[in-house]
C-alpha cells in the first residue's frame, strides 16, 4: 500500500492505484480482468534508457548554468556563459553562418527534392531505378566518403572552399532525404487526382501546384525542417568542406575542444539543442493548425461567393 | 457544326502498352446527347478507350475528334469533355463547394456565375446540406454525386463515366442507375459510360459497343445487341444464350450432337462452315405452353428434363436434348401447379420457338477493322 502514495497522483497510474486501493488483498482479480500482467521491469528498462539518452544532455544544460569553470562542480547559478557566448564575435559568426547554411541547404534541397520525388513516382522511365538505387546509396554510404570526394572535387575544380562550399556539400546529401521522404507520401497520392486536375482545366503545373503539393505539405514540410535540422549540425561534410574563413558552428566547437573544454561549449550546445527542439515543435504545431486555419479561409473564400 | 456530326468519332484507334495490344483500330461514333455504353470484360480496352477520348493517353495510330475536330493531339485541359474517375479522385484539401467549383474556377468565370451554377449542381445531386463537408465525410454515394457534380457543372460537350457505380453496394448501384439516367436527361449532355456490368449497360443505354480483347465486337441498341448477338461472345457476354456448336448445311443446321434444325443461314455462312446455334432462354416455349398458345409454325424439338430450379417469378430448366445437348429455359410460372409438377426432371418434353429465335451465329469472335 505504500506504493499508492508514490504513484497515486500520476496520470494514468492514477486509476491504477485506486483500484489497488481499493481492493487491496484482491490484487490477483484485477490482474485477470485487465487481461496480462503487466512486467514491471519494462518500466525500469524504459527509464534506464531515458536516462541514458537524456542524462548527458541533462547534464550540458545544467553545467552551462554554472558560475565557475569547473565542469564537475557546480559553485552557483549564472548566465556568464552566456553572455561570454553573446560578446564573443567568432561564436556569432559561426552560428549565424550555420543558420545561413541550413536555411539554404533546406530551401534548395527541398525544392530539388520534391521536383525528384515527382520524377521518380510520375515519370517511370529506365531511369528511374538506377537513380533511386544512387539515392539510396547516398543514404548508407559513409559520410566521410562524400565529403572527402566533395572537398578533392572542390579542390581539383579550383573552387575556393568556402561556406559555399559547405552548403553545397550540405545540399548533395540533403536531397535524397527529401526525395525519399516526399516519394513515400506521392506513391500513395491517387495519380487520378493530377488527371482530374487536368481534366478540369488545370494545366500540368496547376495541377502539382493545386491539388498534388496541398496533399503533399506535410511531407514537404516534415522533409524540410529534418534537412535544416541534419544541416544545422552536421560535422563531417562541413569539417572537409569549410576553408579557413568561419567556421560553421559544429566545425568551431570541434576546434574549441582542441584547446581543453570550456562551459561556453555547454552554452553553444543548450542553444543548438533549442534551436532543434523549438524547430521540431513548431512543425508539429503547423501541422495541427494547418487544418483549422485553411479550413477557416476556404470557408471565408467561398462565402465571398455566395454573397 | 452540323447536328449530323456524332458528339464523340473514333476513327481507326490502335493503342498498345508494351506487347499488349489494349484497343485495336476501333471504330465508334458517339450520338449527341446520347447515352452511349463501351462494354466488355476487364481488359478489354474499354477503359482506355475512354482516357484517350479524354487526353490521357494518346493513341499510336488513328484519329479521335470530338464535335467534328480532330483532338488526338490536344491536352486534357483544353477539351470540352470532363471525367468521372472510377476512384472519384476527389480532391481531399477541398471542400464539395470547391471540388465542383475547380473547374469553373480555372476557366476564371465571374464570381457571381460560379456560386450560381455550383448552388444548381449540387441541389441537382442532392448535396447542398453537404457543401461544407470534406469528400472523406461522405458516404460512397454521396462522394459519388460529388464527382458527379464536379464533372458535370463544366457542361462539358461529352461526359466520361469510368464504371462510376463499380464501388456502390447493390442497391444503391439501382439507385444511382436511375438517377444517372434522370440527370443525363435533365442536362442532356452526351455519356460515354464504361461498364463491365451488361445489366447495367442495357438498363441506362441508348447504344452500347460491345468490346473484346481491344477488338470491337458490336454496336447497336440495347436491343440489338441482345436480341441478335453478332457472334457468340457477344450472346454469351450479353444475358444467358443455349449455344450448340453446329456445321451449317444446305438450308439446314446439323448440330454436332446429331440433331438437324431448320434455320436461315445468313449469307455469309456457306455449307460446311462450323457455327454456333444460339438461342435465348425465354424464347424456347415448354410443352404445355405451346398446346394452350396454338402458336403455328414453331420450329418444335423433343427432350427430357434434367433439372428444375424454381425462382419464384421464373423456373430455370434444364433440357437435354441429346447426349450432349443441353438448353437452358426460362418459363413463367404462370401455369398451374399442376401443369408445373409434369415438369419434373425425367419427365420427356416438347420444346419450341419461333424460327427467327433461333439464330446462326460465327464462332469467331470479330477481328479488328471489321
Amino acid at each position: 500500500m505504500t506504493g499508492v502514495r508514490v504513484i497515486g497522483p500520476a496520470g494514468s497510474r492514477a486509476d491504477l492505484s485506486a483500484g489497488r486501493q481499493a481492493r487491496g488483498s484482491d490484487r490477483g482479480q484485477r490482474r485477470r480482468r485487465a487481461g496480462f500482467d503487466r512486467p514491471r521491469f519494462l518500466l525500469f528498462v524504459t527509464a534506464a534508457t531515458i536516462a541514458f539518452l537524456f542524462l548527458p544532455i541533462v547534464v550540458v544544460v545544467f553545467f552551462s548554468f554554472n558560475s565557475e569553470h569547473s565542469l564537475s562542480v557546480f559553485t552557483g547559478f549564472s548566465t556568464r556563459w552566456y553572455g561570454t557566448l553573446a560578446t564573443d564575435p567568432t561564436i556569432r559568426a559561426s552560428l549565424l553562418a550555420s543558420v545561413e547554411i541550413a536555411a539554404v541547404t533546406m530551401a534548395v534541397s527541398t525544392a530539388l527534392g520534391v521536383m525528384l520525388a515527382f520524377a521518380l513516382v510520375r515519370a517511370r522511365t529506365r531511369a528511374t531505378r538506377p537513380t533511386e538505387i544512387t539515392l539510396l546509396l547516398n543514404l548508407v554510404a559513409p559520410e566521410i566518403v562524400g565529403a572527402v570526394s566533395l572537398m578533392l572535387l572542390f579542390v581539383q575544380v579550383g573552387v575556393q572552399l568556402s561556406l559555399v562550399t559547405v552548403t553545397l556539400g550540405h545540399i548533395t546529401f540533403s536531397i535524397a532525404y527529401v526525395a525519399i521522404i516526399v516519394r513515400g507520401r506521392l506513391s500513395t497520392l491517387n495519380p487520378q487526382l493530377e488527371e482530374a486536375a487536368m481534366d478540369l482545366g488545370a494545366t500540368e503545373f496547376q495541377s502539382v501546384r493545386l491539388v498534388a503539393l496541398p496533399m503533399l505539405w506535410p511531407a514537404i514540410l516534415a522533409a524540410g525542417l529534418l534537412v535544416f535540422v541534419m544541416s544545422f549540425d552536421d560535422f563531417i561534410t562541413s569539417f572537409f568542406t569549410s576553408g579557413s574563413g568561419t567556421p560553421p558552428l559544429p566545425v568551431l566547437i570541434y576546434s574549441m575542444i582542441k584547446f581543453g573544454i570550456s562551459p561556453v561549449i555547454n552554452a553553444i550546445g543548450t542553444l543548438m539543442m533549442v534551436v532543434s527542439v523549438c524547430v521540431a515543435v513548431a512543425a508539429l504545431g503547423l501541422f495541427s493548425v494547418r487544418g483549422t486555419g485553411r479550413g477557416r479561409r476556404r470557408r471565408a473564400v467561398a462565402g465571398q461567393e455566395e454573397a | 457544326m452540323t447536328d449530323q456530326q456524332a458528339a464523340v468519332r473514333v476513327a481507326a484507334v490502335t493503342k498498345q502498352f508494351r506487347d499488349i495490344t489494349a484497343v485495336q483500330r476501333l471504330n465508334l461514333d458517339v450520338d449527341r446527347g446520347g447515352f452511349f455504353s463501351i462494354l466488355g470484360p476487364s481488359g478489354c480496352g474499354k477503359t482506355t478507350t475512354l482516357r484517350m477520348i479524354a487526353g490521357f493517353e494518346r493513341p499510336d495510330d488513328g484519329e479521335i475528334y470530338l464535335d467534328g475536330k480532330p483532338v488526338t493531339a490536344v491536352p486534357p485541359y483544353h477539351r470540352n469533355v470532363n471525367t468521372v474517375f472510377q476512384s472519384y479522385a476527389l480532391f481531399e484539401h477541398l471542400s464539395v463547394w470547391d471540388n465542383v467549383a475547380f473547374g469553373l474556377r480555372r476557366k476564371g468565370l465571374p464570381k457571381a456565375e460560379i456560386t450560381k451554377r455550383v448552388g444548381e449542381m449540387i441541389d441537382l445531386v442532392h448535396l447542398a446540406q453537404r457543401a461544407r463537408a470534406k469528400p472523406r465525410q461522405l458516404s460512397g454515394g454521396q462522394q459519388q454525386r460529388v464527382a458527379l457534380a464536379r464533372a458535370l457543372v463544366n457542361l462539358p460537350a461529352v461526359l466520361l463515366l469510368d464504371e462510376p457505380l463499380g464501388a456502390l453496394d447493390l442497391q444503391l448501384r439501382k439507385q444511382m442507375q436511375i438517377e444517372l439516367k434522370h440527370i443525363q436527361r435533365e442536362v442532356g449532355v452526351t455519356f460515354v459510360y464504361v461498364t463491365h456490368d451488361q445489366e447495367e449497360a442495357l438498363t441506362m443505354s441508348d447504344a452500347i459497343a460491345v468490346l473484346n480483347a481491344g477488338v470491337l465486337q458490336q454496336v447497336g441498341t440495347p436491343e440489338e445487341v441482345y436480341e441478335t448477338p453478332a457472334n457468340t461472345f457477344v450472346a454469351s457476354f450479353i444475358g444467358i444464350s443455349n449455344l450448340l456448336p453446329a456445321t451449317a448445311e444446305q438450308g439446314v443446321l446439323r448440330l454436332d450432337s446429331g440433331l438437324t434444325l431448320p434455320a436461315a443461314l445468313p449469307a455469309w455462312c456457306g455449307p460446311g462452315r462450323a457455327v454456333s446455334f444460339c438461342i435465348r432462354p425465354e424464347k424456347i416455349i415448354l410443352a404445355d405452353s405451346l398446346e394452350t398458345a396454338g402458336q403455328s409454325g414453331l420450329v418444335t424439338v423433343t427432350g427430357t428434363i434434367v433439372e428444375s430450379v424454381y425462382q419464384g417469378i421464373m423456373t430455370h430448366y434444364v433440357v437435354e436434348l441429346r447426349p450432349g445437348a443441353r438448353v437452358v429455359v426460362v418459363a413463367k410460372n404462370s401455369a398451374r401447379a399442376q401443369a408445373r409438377t409434369a415438369l419434373a426432371p425425367g419427365a420427356p418434353v416438347r420444346l419450341g420457338w419461333l424460327p427467327e429465335h433461333g439464330l446462326v451465329l460465327d464462332r469467331e469472335p470479330a477481328a479488328a477493322g471489321s
